[in-house]
């Protein structure tokens, strides 16, 4: 008996070791991060759409999230499945994917050219969508999408994350409380984009057994496989990314929206010019400048690529923001976002403008998921940053200037840039 | 007409001749000019050929800007460079051709786009069907009326991506012409490709295309009669509501939660087109016998849209609907609206309501005013009617009452939709209590019920249960949660509970019965960092997590390279690094980054585990394509002894011991283990050892096993 009474004991020792340490100090007795970084009733289940760089970032936020894996290219959908562990159903067809009921959202992290389709087939489906940006690659698929967001009553948050970082808050916070004035001209500027190397051309091929080229073509007209048009490399084609402007102007002109308050707006005016790549089959312009102008209030937004030297001097890509009282610089605009220490250490007078605080861009989403509110980048806005991006490279195409109604989304007089607005779609896809 | 009767004289005649030959003289100037233009034209065309074959891409680039200038005349000749040999070349007369057909299109370029689509259209002679597609796409820019007919004979072109260019060009090409193409083509295809000129009808928006539009929503494949709808309910047609009628009555092979999609979208486009009444009617039905929950909340939100009190009786009565999306949309439609808008109405309802329903219009009113709620709460929870006291009790937030908890089991397992998740919340209560009180062991029963015997439970509630196990601490939670490692949406929770739960009581000397958990974890499919926090456990156990494979003679204690780029895959006989200095044991800097190529290189311990033997590289590294890398080990050796290697890899590898090259195999394979045998000897002391492994793509790994001269696995857990 002696023998049971000890065993009793070491037992209910053992139960308030293990009650008191997770209640208290759960480090000291369970290994760090084992017990997960998000509380049990915040779960929700979300499909991963696009597994390549940007889908496996997400995989590891949504780790504990995922109940369901789906990329067109086989080493991607092993590699993601490596990555969670579990056994959730994988597909290479995102519409097997839409039919599985017990998902509550589907993070899309597909090539730009596949955001509006796939997004509004997922509203459809009766799932919140977290698109990675930018949002749409025409005007007509970002309309579509906004429209589907609010018909199924559907949660849609768009992956421009650097406005959910607290730089971009402190940035925001600063400008709304008129710490440097009216804002008069945001001057965005961005290294250029590449140029494919003389041993980096690659002729057309047959594309790969492991990969559905077709799906990945998807809503595009068509083009063949090319192993410099595929994977990474789609972001400097203007039919599939559309360059920086599109990648990275998404992140700027997104925490631009954000501090200047306009995410609801649009230009009146978009003018760009640009040099395009000498050689290889990337098409998006090296060298860009492209001007917005908006009214009501009046401000202009500059895009150079690669920008005026004491802003490339400071690395990478951001915007100085000129006020008519003084001027701040927020460096990058994606994940890495970093405004001046003065705005840093700015605190609002009593009555000022708090602006809204992100909890973190996944986490913003997964809070709406539940609450059903509007995330920090709802489908409108992101939809409206991407305009930016679209206006600026359809009038690099055209090599001229847009006169843009931002209430009709049509361009004023010119028939031939209304054209390029929408894209048709190939079958069976349908916008 | 006096004049007219005058007899000619010389006056006249000559007056006559003299306009004649200023006449002439005109034509003659204006046919030099032509022909000096048409000179100067082929004259700028060649040239502009000539720029664009220059092998100098600055020349090639600034001959694409000066495309424009020449405009139609040049589109022949580029079109033949279209085909060039050179890639660079074909991309830059094709970049030529878009900049003249974008300066055509501009504002005011009417005339040189008239000429501009003359010219894309003489390309659909072409023999390449890349010319073919590029000038079809092109043209669909700046094209009118003039050239659709020309477009549309490409629909009939043998290249299948040729065909459908020239169909996104007619979607995207105005007028009439486009127009009936489209709606010729829908006629002549076959079944399987007429719903994408239907598609493209639709897309028009224009009232011409209704007639054809219903006629396939009536006949032919369910793809077609459903793309026929679709179309028809994009273009907001009230002329669909009966044929979505007749087709929800009779499918006929037709998925019914696509074709409710569509009635939807009817409802949707009438409603923002200002037919209320018309939309309403659809969302009804769809509220009434759509099949699936997201379809019905649809309908709810279209008859109920948010800050609206038109349907407020409809509010009311779907917050105790079946399914749980329409309870909840109703919910936060009547919160939205607020205490002033929906307190009276939900005091109203309630007083009127049966026993059956009450509890829900209760539900509802403890979100809008959990004041006004008060006094019917305490009234309910002190009631004999079950349902409606553990919506009191949810309301008054004292669902913690022990006696209730088989009455929450019953409501559970009686699968009344809106009553369980109050139910499975107030015994998730319960638990959580009997874990504050230190009723471990019950409590862990409790939660073991809810994953066990509750099929309904959320996954939210499946974690909750599992997390409670884990926090409970009980020995018994560590076999239930192991049941659970291959649960495809509890697996990790339930993996890190047993990590959790193992650690607790294996440090309270019971390691053998909680290793066997934690083993279990190792060879599961489970995140890396899951399993490797379990042979974390294991060690700190006493057990080494990879014993076995160690005493068959595997070695796993690496040093690696991140991926070194390697496109060209030459990498194999190239020295990233200085070799045979590394594999004699010089520090290369293994705390350093090295610049290899266009990336960054470092050294990271391989801190993943293997359940073969094998070094699973494709999950150790993100870039996995293209590449190669080093290992590096020190093995410390009691005694000099000769030994076998037993290598494998995919794809290639070499092997360095000492400072000397041992083995190369450089070919593209799969991984067989043991593959191949190396003789080798060990020195007494520290050994030195070199492997590099390149890649292609797909799989990628390398095994290294050890055995003496006679094949007998050595232990290299004896390795220092």
């Amino acid at each position: 008996m002696a023998k049971a009474t000890v065993k009793t004991t070491r037992r209910k020792f053992l139960r308030r070791t293990v009650q008191l340490s997770t209640a208290l100090a759960a480090p000291a007795i369970f290994p760090r991060g084992i017990l997960g970084k998000n509380s049990p009733n915040e779960r929700v289940l979300i499909g991963h759409v696009g597994l390549g760089g940007m889908g496996t970032g997400h995989l590891n936020f949504f780790k504990d999230y995922a109940g369901a894996l789906c990329d067109v290219y086989e080493p991607h959908l092993k590699r993601a499945a490596g990555i969670i562990g579990r056994p959730v159903p994988v597909y290479k067809d995102f519409r097997a994917l839409l039919d599985q009921q017990d998902l509550d959202g589907v993070l899309l992290a597909t090539p730009d050219h596949w955001h509006g389709v796939m997004t509004v087939m997922c509203c459809e489906a009766g799932k919140d969508v977290y698109v990675q940006k930018p949002a749409c690659n025409t005007i007509e698929e970002g309309r579509a999408m906004v429209k589907a967001a609010k018909r199924w009553g559907r949660i849609v948050q768009v992956g421009s994350q650097g406005r959910s970082t607290p730089d971009a808050f402190f940035s925001a916070q600063y400008i709304q409380n008129d710490q440097i004035g009216r804002v008069k001209h945001v001057e965005c500027w961005h290294y250029p984009n590449p140029v494919q190397k003389p041993s980096e051309s690659e002729p057309d091929s047959p594309p790969p057994s492991d990969l559905d080229w077709d799906l990945w073509v998807g809503p595009n007209r068509w083009a063949p496989y090319n192993k410099q048009r595929v994977h990474f490399n789609f972001r400097w084609m203007l039919d599939f990314g559309g360059g920086q402007i599109r990648d990275r102007g998404a992140h700027v002109f997104s925490c631009a929206f954000f501090i200047m308050q306009s995410d609801f707006t649009g230009p009146k005016s978009v003018e760009a010019t640009g040099r395009p790549p000498e050689r290889g089959l990337w098409d998006c312009p090296t060298d860009m400048e492209i001007r917005y102008e908006f009214e009501n209030p009046d401000w202009t937004m500059t895009w150079s690529q690669p920008g005026p030297k004491e802003l490339q001097e400071l690395g990478g890509f951001g915007a100085r923001y000129h006020g008519d009282k003084g001027e701040l610089i927020v460096r990058g605009g994606d994940g890495g976002t970093y405004t001046e220490e003065k705005a840093k250490n700015f605190a609002p007078p009593p009555g000022g403008v708090i602006p809204y605080k992100s909890p973190g861009h996944e986490q913003d989403w997964i809070d709406c998921i539940r609450s059903r509110k509007q995330p920090i980048m709802h489908i409108e806005s992101g939809v409206r940053v991407a305009t930016l991006c679209i206006l600026g490279n359809i009038s690099y195409r055209l090599g001229r200037k847009l006169n843009w109604d931002p209430i009709t989304e049509r361009v004023i007089g010119d028939e031939e840039a209304n054209r390029l607005l929408a894209n048709p779609t190939r079958a069976p896809w349908r916008i | 007409m006096m004049t007219l009767n005058l007899p000619l004289n010389t006056k006249s005649i000559l007056s006559r001749l003299s306009l004649f030959c200023l006449c002439a003289m005109v034509v003659a100037v204006t046919l030099s000019r032509g022909v000096c233009r048409a000179d100067e034209n082929a004259g700028a065309v060649k040239t502009l050929v000539a720029r664009l074959t220059s092998g100098d891409d600055e020349v090639r680039l600034q001959a694409r800007f000066s495309a424009p200038k020449i405009g139609a005349p040049a589109i022949a000749a580029l079109a033949g460079l279209m085909t060039h040999d050179d890639v660079n070349v074909r991309i830059a007369a094709l970049a030529a051709i878009e900049l003249i057909v974008h300066h055509a299109g501009r504002p005011g370029g009417v005339e040189e786009r008239g000429a501009v689509c003359a010219e894309l259209v003489k390309l659909f002679g072409n023999e390449s069907s890349d010319v073919k597609r590029e000038a079809v796409h092109l043209l669909g820019y700046i094209a009118g009326d003039g050239s659709a007919r020309a477009v549309a004979e490409l629909l009939y072109d043998s290249d299948e991506h040729v065909r459908e260019t020239a169909r996104l060009s007619l979607e995207r090409i105005p007028g009439t012409g486009a127009l009936e193409a489209l709606i010729a083509a829908a006629n002549r295809a076959e079944d399987a490709m007429r719903p994408r000129f239907l598609y493209s009808l639709a897309k028009k928006n224009v009232s011409q295309a209704v007639p054809t539009l219903v006629e396939y929503s009536n006949t032919g494949t369910p793809e077609v009669r459903l793309t026929a709808l679709d179309g028809l309910a994009r273009m907001g047609s009230r002329e669909a509501i009966p044929i979505f009628h007749r087709t929800l009555a009779s499918p006929d092979g037709i998925d019914v939660a696509r074709l409710y999609r569509k009635y939807l979208l009817l409802g949707d486009v009438l409603q923002e087109s200002g037919y209320a009444g018309a939309a309403a009617g659809i969302f009804e039905r769809a509220l009434e016998s759509a099949p699936a929950d997201y379809l019905r909340e649809h309908a709810l939100l279209g008859l109920c849209p948010a800050g609206s009190d038109e349907r407020l009786d409809l509010l009311i009565a779907s917050v105790g609907d079946r399914a749980g999306r329409v309870r909840r949309l109703a919910l936060r439609h009547l919160e939205r609206l607020g205490r002033d808008r929906a307190t009276t109405p939900l005091l109203q309802a309630y007083e009127k309501a049966d026993a059956g329903t009450r509890p829900w219009i209760l539900h509802a009113l403890v979100r809008v005013d959990r004041q006004a709620a008060g006094s019917l709460l305490d009234k309910a929870a002190g009631g004999s009617n079950p349902t409606l006291k553990v919506v009191a009790l949810d309301g008054l937030g004292k669902l913690d009452q022990l006696t209730l908890e088989q009455t929450y089991f019953n409501l559970i397992k009686s699968g009344a939709a809106p009553i369980v998740p109050i139910a499975l919340k107030g015994y998730l209560t319960l638990a959580q209590g009997e874990l504050s009180r230190g009723h471990a062991e019950k409590a862990t029963e409790m939660y073991q019920r809810v994953l066990e015997e509750i099929p309904t439970a959320t996954v939210a509630d499946r974690v909750t249960a599992v997390d409670g196990i884990t926090k409970a601490g009980d020995f018994l939670g560590l076999r239930v949660l192991s049941r659970y490692l291959d649960d495809k949406t509890l697996g990790n929770d339930a993996a890190r509970g047993v990590v959790a739960l193992a650690t607790a009581h294996g440090v309270e000397g019971q390691q053998a019965r909680v290793s066997a958990h934690l083993e279990a974890v190792l060879t599961s499919p489970l995140p890396r960092e899951t399993v490797n926090s379990a042979a974390e456990a294991l060690k700190n156990l006493g057990v080494d997590p990879q014993g076995e494979l160690k005493k068959k003679g595997f070695f796993l204690n690496w040093m690696l390279t991140t991926p070194i780029m390697d496109a060209d895959h030459q990498g194999f006989d190239i020295a990233f690094f200085p070799e045979e200095l590394l594999s004699k044991g010089e520090d290369m800097g293994f705390d350093k980054v090295h610049e290899i190529g266009p990336r960054r290189v470092r050294w990271r311990r391989l801190d993943q585990l293997s359940s073969d033997g094998t070094v699973n590289l494709r999950t150790f590294y993100r870039r996995t394509q293209d590449v190669l890398v080093y290992g590096y080990a020190e093995i410390e050796s009691d005694a000099d002894r000769d030994i076998i290697l037993k290598l494998a890899s995919n794809d290639g590898l070499a092997c360095w011991v000492n400072g000397e090259r041992i083995h190369a195999v450089d070919k593209k394979r799969e991984l067989s283990i043991d593959e191949d045998s190396v003789s080798t000897r060990l020195q007494r002391g520290k050994n030195t050892v070199l492997i590099k492994v390149t890649q292609t793509d797909g799989a990628w790994a390398f095994a290294f096993r050890i055995t003496d001269a006679n094949g007998k696995p050595i232990d290299t857990s004896t390795f220092k």
